[in-house]
């Protein structure tokens, strides 16, 4: 029974730093450009793509295909970013949250339909970072968990540092609560929105090369996976990374233990994600603006 | 380091006309000289286009028409961060400060524009803890949870960290209590005599006119009239009375 427990609980952890990965990126996005990013998934899902054909027609080594996924996957955000979302950043621009959600909501369809007609609905499976398992006792772990969680740990220890231990970081910040301030004090905002919006979708890509040889690939798998980050983004507060960090494990950590431990075992997968959903009501019924939100958050 | 001109105007604006919507001007000609060493203020009544005079000045709202210029150059079409390396700053009504950054990264982000020179930024950084010895005491506090009048410091001292020639400042004392209120004024005349070049949006007239050497009067975006401060202060009632009445 322990070695069972301690299997979900590690298998909860690998996932929940996936979902933290996912999160953080959905969260600075929303900080800096004030947006509900819905492309997000479809982001997470093209970087599944770009590391799997990176690895397959370059030749790159299979750890080489994260890197790439990031690389393409910050270009690709950047594309997005310059055609569609500048009308968030004129005076002119009325209800910009709405443009926002209408915005990324078009382009979440655009990609996941693109996704089918160029790479087929028929799943791929990229090439393992690192093959075999670990195995302790009754405990068994793939080593490619291990090292997805390894990575996804050393990423959000990056983003950490980075958005706390230097200026631009700290110039980040400043954007997300006033980008008036920010500008009074010689900060271009507009540079920021960019890099937000790249960066959140450099850690979705990394994210989707991640588990592409756990889960496979498939044009519609940013789907779940995005419908989670929403939910741990509002758990953690929105806006805050740290909040996202610790949210995205919780709730990899109870969406597994409620698999794990539910009556009937043919169901349980199937209400998992309902679970976490239960866990963000009962913690926004005590805290409403989650772990470490920030009440006012709205485009200036 | 930018000149100022010889008489002293380290910014002027000549008729300028601007507003938020198209077709509807809230500025309707409306000019003022910022001097080295002077507290300009511009009084009004509510609604009159003071706070978007400020605006149009910094940079944050882009004029139909009209020039403002500092040290020969236009600054029409500079964005306002950039406004910074002109040596102009701005200080908002509602304090511009980072709430959930401390008050020692929020003065780090003061020196935003010249953070390459750690020199420089450390030797401001010191100078501003010198002067509002309460920041120094809560430099590890989040800048939102410190009084109205502290934020006001805060945002002065932040202001100061790129030792700007001029300073567009709104009403610095709206929700201030009033002994606060008094060391701000004071604070914003000893600036004026560090050779700033101050121009200042106020609904306290009382308190401005006491640190002001000229006043321009606003009513519906132009200039209603305009002097040295001896010629409101003797009856400010009077002064009220005719930006009520004058039509």
């Amino acid at each position: 029974m322990l070695d069972y427990l301690l299997s979900q609980l590690l298998n909860g952890l690998v996932i929940g730093v996936i979902y933290a990965v996912i999160a953080a990126g959905l969260t600075i996005i929303f900080s800096i450009l004030k947006i509900v990013n819905f492309a997000h998934g479809e982001v997470f899902m093209a970087g599944g793509y770009f590391s799997y054909f990176a690895i397959a027609l370059l030749g790159l080594p299979a750890l080489m295909g994260i890197p790439a996924a990031m690389l393409l996957c910050f270009l690709m955000s950047l594309l997005i970013e310059r055609t569609l979302l500048t009308p968030l950043y004129s005076p002119k621009t009325e209800r910009k949250g709405d443009y926002g959600v209408l915005a990324t909501f078009g382009v979440s369809i655009l990609l996941r339909n693109l996704a089918l007609l160029v790479f087929g609905s028929y799943p791929l499976r990229p090439p393992s970072f690192w093959s075999g398992s670990l195995i302790v006792g009754a405990i068994y772990l793939t080593w490619d968990r291990v090292f997805a969680a390894g990575f996804g740990v050393l990423l959000l220890a990056l983003l950490v540092w980075f958005m706390y231990r230097t200026p631009w970081g700290e110039a980040l910040n400043a954007v997300g609560q006033s980008r008036e301030s920010a500008s009074i004090v010689g900060i271009d905002s507009t540079r920021f929105y960019r890099l937000a919006f790249g960066l959140g979708g450099a850690l979705a890509g990394a994210a989707g090369a991640l588990v592409g040889p756990i889960y496979s690939l498939s044009p519609s798998m940013g789907l779940a996976p995005d419908t989670q980050a929403f939910a741990i983004v509002i758990l953690g507060g929105m806006g805050s990374v740290p909040g996202a960090i610790i949210a995205g494990l919780l709730i990899g950590l109870c969406e597994n233990m409620f698999v794990a431990f539910f009556p009937d075992p043919s169901r349980a997968l199937t209400y998992a994600q309902a679970f976490s959903l239960v866990v963000l009501m009962i913690v926004l019924l005590v805290r409403p603006t989650g772990f470490f939100g920030r009440r006012h958050m709205a485009m200036e | 380091m930018p000149v100022s001109d010889s008489n002293g105007i380290e910014l002027t604006a000549r008729d300028l006309v601007a507003g938020y919507v198209a077709g509807i001007n809230i500025l309707n000609g409306m000019s003022v000289d910022v001097l080295r060493g002077e507290v300009r203020c511009v009084l009004g009544p509510n609604g009159t286009g003071k706070s978007t005079l400020l605006k149009v000045l910094f940079g944050f709202l882009q004029p139909v028409s009209g020039e403002i210029v500092r040290n020969g150059k236009s600054l029409v079409d500079v964005p306002s961060h950039r406004m910074g390396q002109y040596g102009v700053t701005y200080l908002p009504q509602r304090p511009s400060i980072f709430p959930f950054q401390t008050v020692e990264a929020n003065l780090r982000l003061g020196t935003w524009q010249f953070r390459k020179n750690r020199a420089l930024a450390a030797e401001r950084t010191e100078a501003a803890y010198a002067r509002f010895p309460v920041l120094r005491e809560r430099r590890r506090q989040l800048a939102g949870t410190m009084s109205g009048g502290q934020q006001r410091q805060l945002e002065f001292a932040r202001a100061l960290m790129t030792d700007p020639a001029v300073m567009l400042i709104d009403e610095p004392t709206a929700s201030i209590e009033p002994r606060v209120a008094a060391q701000i004024y004071e604070l914003i005349a000893g600036l004026a005599r560090d050779g700033k070049a101050i121009l200042l949006v106020d609904q306290n007239i009382k308190g401005a006119l006491g640190i002001a050497d000229h006043v321009y009067v606003m009513r519906t975006g132009t200039l209603l009239e305009e002097g040295p401060r001896a010629q409101f202060t003797a009856d400010v009632e009077h002064l009220v009375a005719r930006w009520l009445y004058t039509r």
